[in-house]
């Protein structure tokens, strides 16, 4: 049985850990309001991006830009985009994990495979493995403008295009719910477009209209449909990277909200369970000292 | 006609009532006008100048393409920057760092040199629309 000056001294320490992990709790909230609303609003763009993408490809040679040739898969590098900070539970063990496993697999059938690690938690998991870095890209995720989405995504294109790998992937947390995140891994090149892509069935209500809206209609072209298309890939590669960074951002935040409820939750429990051994370990002191005294007194009559 | 801009960061312009629409198109200038056929258009670095309700707009755009049907014209830029949002000594700066740095390079560089050259263009373009004279050393 610890003392009473013992129990006292744990229950204030788990006190303190409770506040601290409500007040991250509550500035994860707020956090990840904020890249929620990021996310929504680059969504239009990336949606329509990707409308046109598919429009103009439908019935192009794949021979029109580098980005879109098919070659066979002999090197390949992933992008593994984790968090800067911990205390988000799983998040980026599930990320490095899956990352591992498929470096190890080589799952894609791949002959080898790079990493490029976006977050410092990646880093620093793959620091002491024994895997092939391409690329570290760090001070990225505290300020994830679209510009220096751009420049990594203008690096690993143009690695591709001149043949360093022949197909590039991403793997990062998908935000699903702000208590709810999936590992993905998406091939980012060469860009594949497809019609039957699950990502479109996602927006399937809004793209079918899109679709009858189109139907039938003679555009011009200006100044070519290849012309446009080819000017538009590359630009479709940044705006995918950068909204996975968006939802990967915003999946931390929801991580992290939900590690710290949970953290809080438990603190309650256990200084609930303190308080109780500290009143018994007070009342079972105070009857000692009533016994001494009444005994004391006993003794003298 | 109903014209609509969305750039990576949100929507810029939304449902704006236009009777002109003059869009720097990567062919060269584009001047849309009510009745417009249907067309695509990929679209270059250069100012965008708008007949709205309250006259004249002008916006800096870069890349991109423009979709116009049935009198309605949707943007899609990387940025869209309306005149009076444009930090004239920013731009200054950028376009002189870009001048710099795209004269101690080679066209040979390829890709390297074009990124440069578009931010010179870039930069130009932005001290044009909010009607700022470019410095001399261009």
């Amino acid at each position: 049985m610890p003392t009473l000056k013992q129990v006292r001294r744990r229950l204030t320490s788990v006190k303190n850990t409770q506040k601290i992990t409500r007040a991250m709790k509550l500035v994860a909230a707020a956090k990840l309001r904020r890249a929620q609303d990021n996310m929504l609003r680059t969504q239009p763009y990336a949606t329509r991006i990707r409308q046109v993408i598919w429009d103009l490809s439908e019935h192009t040679n794949r021979d029109v830009h580098p980005l879109l040739q098919v070659r066979e898969e002999k090197k390949a590098l992933m992008l593994v985009i984790t968090s800067d900070r911990g205390m988000c539970g799983a998040f980026n063990s599930n990320i490095n994990r899956r990352a591992e496993r498929y470096v190890h697999s080589l799952e894609g059938g791949q002959e080898e495979l790079e990493l490029a690690l976006l977050g410092r938690k990646g880093r620093d998991y793959f620091r002491r493995r024994k895997v092939s870095v391409f690329k570290e890209y760090m001070e990225v995720l505290s300020n994830p403008t679209f510009e220096r989405i751009a420049e990594i995504g203008a690096e690993i294109t143009a690695r591709f295009i001149d043949g360093g790998h022949d197909a590039v992937y991403v793997v990062y947390n998908e935000f699903k719910s702000a208590i709810s995140q999936q590992v993905v891994v998406e091939r980012l090149l060469p860009i594949v477009p497809e019609r039957a892509c699950p990502e479109r069935a996602e927006g399937a209500e809004v793209d079918q209209g899109a679709d009858a809206r189109l139907e039938g209609i003679e555009f011009a072209y200006e100044p070519s449909r290849d012309a446009i298309l080819s000017s538009m890939l590359p630009l479709y590669v940044n705006v995918r990277l950068y909204f996975a960074v968006l939802e990967s951002l915003a999946a931390e935040m929801g991580a992290r909200m939900t590690a710290m409820e949970s953290a809080t939750k438990n603190a309650g429990e256990l200084i609930g369970r303190l308080t109780l051994q500290y009143n018994k370990a007070r009342q079972s002191a105070i009857t000692t000292e009533m016994l001494e005294i009444v005994g004391g007194a006993e003794a003298l009559r | 006609m109903k014209l609509d801009v969305v750039t990576q960061e949100g929507a810029r312009v939304k449902g704006m009532d236009v009777s002109e629409v003059i869009l720097p198109g990567i062919v060269g200038e584009m001047g849309i006008l009510p009745g417009h056929k249907a067309m695509i258009m990929g679209l270059g670095v250069g100012p965008m100048i708008v007949q709205g309700p309250s006259g004249e707009e002008r916006f800096a755009l870069s890349g991109g393409f423009v979709e116009v049907l049935d009198d309605h014209i949707s943007v899609l830029s990387e940025t869209c920057e309306r005149a009076a949002d444009i930090d004239i000594e920013r731009a200054r700066r950028k376009l002189e760092e870009a001048t710099a740095a795209l004269a101690a390079s080679n066209p040979g560089e390829g890709e390297a040199y074009n990124v440069l050259a578009a931010s010179v263009l870039k930069a130009t373009t932005r001290l044009a629309v909010a009607g700022a004279t470019p410095p001399t050393t261009h």
